[in-house]
């Protein structure tokens, strides 16, 4: 007896051990699968669709639905073209496009991971099934707009108020209908992209603003320096900078006209005079290089980066916005909205944000993203300075398409060169701009791919929409 | 809108399930853990008014050793008494007690043990001064009752406090019941809330599968307990728990979350609904009615016994028909499936365990010489290359450590038990090294948290499916089984973490441990190395397929195919799961003064 209670109770001991350490393993485990992200891969895709049929909406600022859940299935926009547009910005619930709301959010709309305490109050209240809502600052209409001029174009657009930073608008095209992204069919190329917020273009003119003001906040800065543009001759012998568009070139050119005719041999010039740590420190304060995450989502950090061994010659390149040999230089359209939002505010340009409150399921809003300052881009005099200088590259510039009846508007356009794989040349169209009204602050950042086309005109199409719904009462 | 509010009260039941269920496992676990502790107090404790005197050559009596309820004699050092002699066995003799009788059996065939001068072959009742005689020594067995009671010890109160302890355990363990009850009824009736209004037949079905069943649980319980002697109440109770939760689960996984598909007419559709619901209910109503028929052939007769030879052959040749014959209709690699007609399938290798785990305890009933050993290691081996040339990596995983946890308590060979293990490591490197299929197994479990590949796909998706459940699960019904592959067999503990929670789980393991501890308990009352073998085996081969399955939907083991015993689908698992219960419950009812009597 005594060998084999002996026996017993040292299996036993070890049963025990084995069980103990079984509960301990599953918890642990449990535990470990909660906080691991297995990436797009490791999602389970019918797992999510039950997890979202009950999910809460996002709406719109001006309560449209962007998603919603309703008979077991997870619905996006009933405007097809709204649903497409937004696609790569709202997500789909199998989380095949990352960076989006519906993969951000997840625990949020679906009302998981709240402390245990509060999931036990909300589920004897009748609440426990329900997630909380996302309210964006988002406009449909100013969205629908967007989507409707961008259609036919590969293409990203960020519409926003300077001053709180709230993105109104953001469109991206190719369109895609989320069911062909959960369903993964007939993707077009480039459709998963959310250009707006993470593209990657040369800045082409459009970084003459920054040049612009890092040459005013100069110290030897000269309000009545004149270039004579030497037209197609380089700036700097073979290679160097030049102009393409005007074969006589500009003449004696001052920076206003300057930059309402994108003269490359005045900012290359002058970005040679300002020198690369104030160029670089300007970039940097108008945001590039910056972490930005709107909504929670990421966005391209466009970095402004110049070699150790910068010369004239790489520099006056760079102060034109084209990045060769070992620069780094790109722009997306929402850091373009943003150079002109924080010339029209005055220098102060403010964070932009996307999700401006959530809404519990007791039906209590709370407060998201706030409006705060990003950064500094200069003194107030010399961002009237560059606005004037904006204002008149739409008045009697490039930009004349932006104009929008009755009202003042600032602008710069600008055109990226690239290579594509067979060697052919092929250009990106680029504007930035703003509206100059104290009731409708807008800035505008768009690119359109691979088109030489005038950009400037959708932009003048938007604000005159914005200008409409702002007037009739928002 | 009543629709909606039938579904949140499904999803509120989640809570008292969950609690209920745990409470039950643990009623039960704290119940037959101390039953376990108070017995073996009992056995350790020596048997007043009866002891052995020992008497030197000239007749004289010089020692006086102590009995407990099972004493053990010969030369090993951990008998109870260490004898000397040319002629001792390690393990030659044992005096025990049963119901209020002393007997005196060899251990070994080769014992030379007489009584009264006369040599003894099986089990021999003792009388007050009875001689016993072991090669050079005598012992005089010395029953002090009818004195003792003279001078006021009350000896019937020893002799009836087994009998309390087993009925303080029974009635400590109705509270389990009522835990049990309780869960099953709001698992139930969440299933019948979730379920669509039409077609009512399917909901009528449920109805009365789901109400029935647990009528003749109770029904069985009372019954059994009353007619059995030492019906073991909590294994029963175990049994209840978790083929209840089996059942409501299984009718869950038949009748949720399906898709119609679209060529199909809806009466097409009702007519498969209706029979894969009755595939799944057949064999738990079929496994609960063989119980008792079962628990009376096996407590009764020597079936087992007699049949142990013939599994001898039994066990390979089902190895061997199913590897020549049987197809892979699951996908994973392993054809264990024999296809019948009518679009039926058996899985033999699920009946060649339990002729496996009868042959181990007909081996090891007494501790056989060195020679049957060998054989039956050779025996032993020669199964095992069979399971791995099928491959059956599960049938392995849980044979190999239930041989040496029986070879272990029942022969007190450490250092075998250590060569064994060593053996069993290297079948599974060398099953390592030969089979692409084990290579991708251990290769996925190893890459688990860095990667999703194509081998860990499936316990990935059982992980997430066990975060998402959290501490009260989701809810039944609201869980999404297509979303795991295999989620209603071999992955079926994920998906019940993620419906009930990481606490029923938890409740689940407890189950198993209960299970086990009853049989240790009924191994310290059960007298005969057959029956104590086979209760070892059956209970440990519940514990480790439980343990196996657990850990590999957690990702603690490797994942292989073996199924949770009474939830996963699977008719085969299914009934030989029910036939393992009924010897366990048997073989613990068993009366050894009516085998005496019979023998």
């Amino acid at each position: 007896m005594k060998q084999l209670l002996r026996n017993l109770r040292m299996i036993l001991i070890a049963f025990l051990v084995l069980s103990l350490a079984l509960i301990v393993g599953i918890i642990i485990q449990q535990q470990k699968s909660q906080k691991m992200n297995w990436g797009h891969a490791g999602e389970n895709k019918l797992a999510l669709k039950g997890r979202y049929s009950e999910a809460a909406s996002i709406f719109t600022r001006d309560g449209i639905a962007l998603a919603e859940s309703h008979g077991g299935e997870r619905h996006y926009a009933e405007d097809p073209l709204l649903a497409s547009s937004l696609l790569t910005l709202v997500g789909d619930y199998t989380h095949n496009i990352g960076n989006t709301l519906e993969e951000r959010y997840e625990n949020v709309l679906t009302g998981q991971g709240r402390p245990f305490w509060q999931q036990i109050v909300y589920d004897f209240t009748g609440r426990g099934m329900r997630g909380s809502a996302l309210h964006l600052s988002l406009d449909s209409r100013l969205c629908r707009k967007a989507a409707e001029l961008l259609q036919g174009h590969k293409a990203g657009l960020v519409l926003m108020d300077y001053r709180s930073g709230d993105l109104l608008a953001v469109a991206n095209s190719p369109l895609l209908d989320p069911q062909n992204v959960i369903l993964w069919k007939d993707i077009p190329d480039g459709a998963l992209f959310n250009k707006a917020f993470l593209g990657k273009y040369p800045p082409g003119s459009t970084f003459k603003i920054i040049t612009d003001a890092a040459w005013l906040a100069a110290p030897d800065y000269d309000p009545n320096l004149t270039v004579q543009c030497k037209g197609r001759e380089a700036l700097l012998g073979p290679g160097s900078v030049n102009e393409d568009r005007a074969d006589a070139g500009h003449g004696l050119i001052g920076r206003e006209a300057a930059l309402a005719h994108s003269c490359n041999h005045f900012f290359g010039t002058v970005g040679i005079r300002v020198g690369a740590p104030a160029l670089l420190n300007k970039a940097r304060a108008f945001g590039l290089g910056k972490e930005l995450a709107p909504g929670g989502l990421n966005c391209a950090s466009n970095e402004a980066v110049l070699p150790d061994n910068t010369d004239d010659y790489l520099l006056s390149w760079f102060a034109i916005g084209q990045a060769i040999e070992n620069t780094e230089l790109s722009i997306s359209p929402i850091r373009l909205a943003m150079l002109s939002a924080a010339v029209a505010n005055g220098g102060e340009l403010m964070r932009p944000r996307l999700v401006l409150e959530t809404e519990d399921a007791n039906g209590q809003r709370h407060k998201a993203e706030q409006s705060e300052l990003f950064s500094r881009t200069g003194s107030a005099a010399e961002m009237a300075v560059l606005r004037s200088d904006m204002i008149v590259s739409v008045s009697s510039g490039f930009a004349r398409s932006a104009q929008v009846q009755g009202e003042v508007v600032g602008g710069k356009t600008g055109t990226a060169q690239f290579q594509s794989p067979d060697g052919s040349v092929h250009s990106h169209a680029l504007f930035t701009g703003f509206m100059q009204n104290e009731n409708i602050p807008l800035a505008i950042g768009v690119v359109i791919e691979d088109e030489m086309i005038d950009i400037s005109a959708l932009a003048g199409q938007i604000f005159a929409t914005a200008e409409g719904i702002y007037r009739s009462g928002r | 809108m009543f629709t909606d509010l039938l579904d949140y009260l499904a999803y509120l039941g989640r809570y008292p399930a969950a609690i209920f269920f745990l409470a039950a496992a643990l009623i039960l676990f704290f119940r037959a853990a101390s039953s376990l502790r108070v017995r073996f107090q009992h056995q350790s404790t020596p048997v007043k008014g009866f002891f052995l005197i020992a008497s030197d050559e000239s007749g004289e009596r010089v020692q006086s050793f102590p009995l407990f309820h099972t004493s053990s004699l010969g030369r090993a050092l951990s008998s109870d008494i260490c004898l000397n002699g040319r002629y001792i066995l390690r393990h030659h003799a044992q005096i025990y007690l049963f119901n209020r009788r002393w007997y005196i059996s060899r251990v070994s065939a080769d014992a030379d043990v007489r009584v009264n001068g006369r040599k003894i072959a099986g089990k021999h009742l003792l009388k007050h001064e009875d001689r016993i005689l072991l090669p050079g020594c005598e012992f005089t067995f010395i029953d002090e009752r009818s004195s003792a009671e003279e001078i006021g010890v009350d000896f019937e109160a020893t002799w009836t406090r087994e009998q309390e302890l087993f009925d303080e355990d029974a009635r400590g363990s109705r509270g389990a019941w009522f835990c049990f009850s309780f869960f099953y009824f709001l698992i139930y009736a969440q299933l019948l809330l979730l379920l669509p209004g039409e077609p009512a037949s399917l909901k009528m079905m449920v109805a009365s599968f789901g109400g029935s069943y647990y009528i003749l649980l109770f029904l069985f319980g009372q019954i059994w307990s009353r007619l059995f002697d030492h019906f073991d109440l909590h294994i029963y109770y175990v049994l209840a728990l978790l083929s209840g939760l089996g059942l409501i689960f299984q009718m869950r996984l038949s009748l949720l979350n399906r898709t119609k598909p679209v060529d199909w007419s809806m009466d097409r559709w009702l007519r498969f609904l209706q029979s894969d619901l009755i595939k799944v209910v057949i064999f738990y109503f079929v496994g609960l009615a063989l119980l008792p028929l079962l628990i009376s052939l096996i407590s009764r007769t020597h079936f087992l016994e007699k049949m142990a030879p013939l599994c001898v052959v039994l066990t390979p040749a089902l190895y061997l028909v199913t590897r020549f014959l049987g197809s892979d209709t699951a996908g994973t690699g392993a054809r264990l499936w024999l296809i019948l007609p009518g679009g039926f399938s058996l899985q033999l290798t699920e009946f060649a365990k339990i002729s496996y785990l009868i042959v181990l305890a007909w081996f090891f009933m007494i501790r056989p010489p060195l020679r049957h050993q060998w054989l039956f290691a050779l025996w032993a081996g020669i199964n095992f290359m069979l399971m791995l040339w099928m491959p059956d990596l599960g049938s392995m995983m849980l044979l190999l450590p239930v041989t040496l946890l029986v070879f272990t308590v029942m022969t007190s060979e450490y250092i075998k038990t250590a060569i064994i293990l060593s053996g069993g490591i290297g079948i599974f490197a060398l099953a390592y090294r030969i089979l692409p299929y084990v290579r991708s197994r251990i290769h996925g479990w190893l890459t688990l948290w860095t990667e999703v590949n194509a081998q860990n796909d499936q316990i990935i998706r059982g992980l997430q499916a066990m975060a998402q459940g959290g501490l009260f699960g989701l809810g039944l019904g609201r869980a999404e089984p297509r979303a795991i592959p295999l989620a209603s067999s071999d992955m079926i503990f994920s998906f019940l973490c993620e419906e009930l929670g990481l606490l029923s789980g938890i409740a689940l393991v407890m189950a198993f441990v209960v299970i086990w501890l009853r049989a240790a308990y009924a191994v310290t009352r059960i007298r005969d190395g057959f029956s104590c073998g086979l209760i070892l085996a059956v209970s440990s081969a519940f514990f480790v397929e439980a343990a196996v399955v657990i850990g590999g939907c957690s990702g603690l083991i490797p994942l292989t195919g073996a199924t949770l015993p009474f939830i996963s689908r699977g008719g085969s698992s299914m009934m030989s799961k029910w036939i393992l219960a009924g010897i366990l419950l048997g073989l613990g009812n068993r009366r050894e003064e009516e085998r005496y009597k019979s023998q």
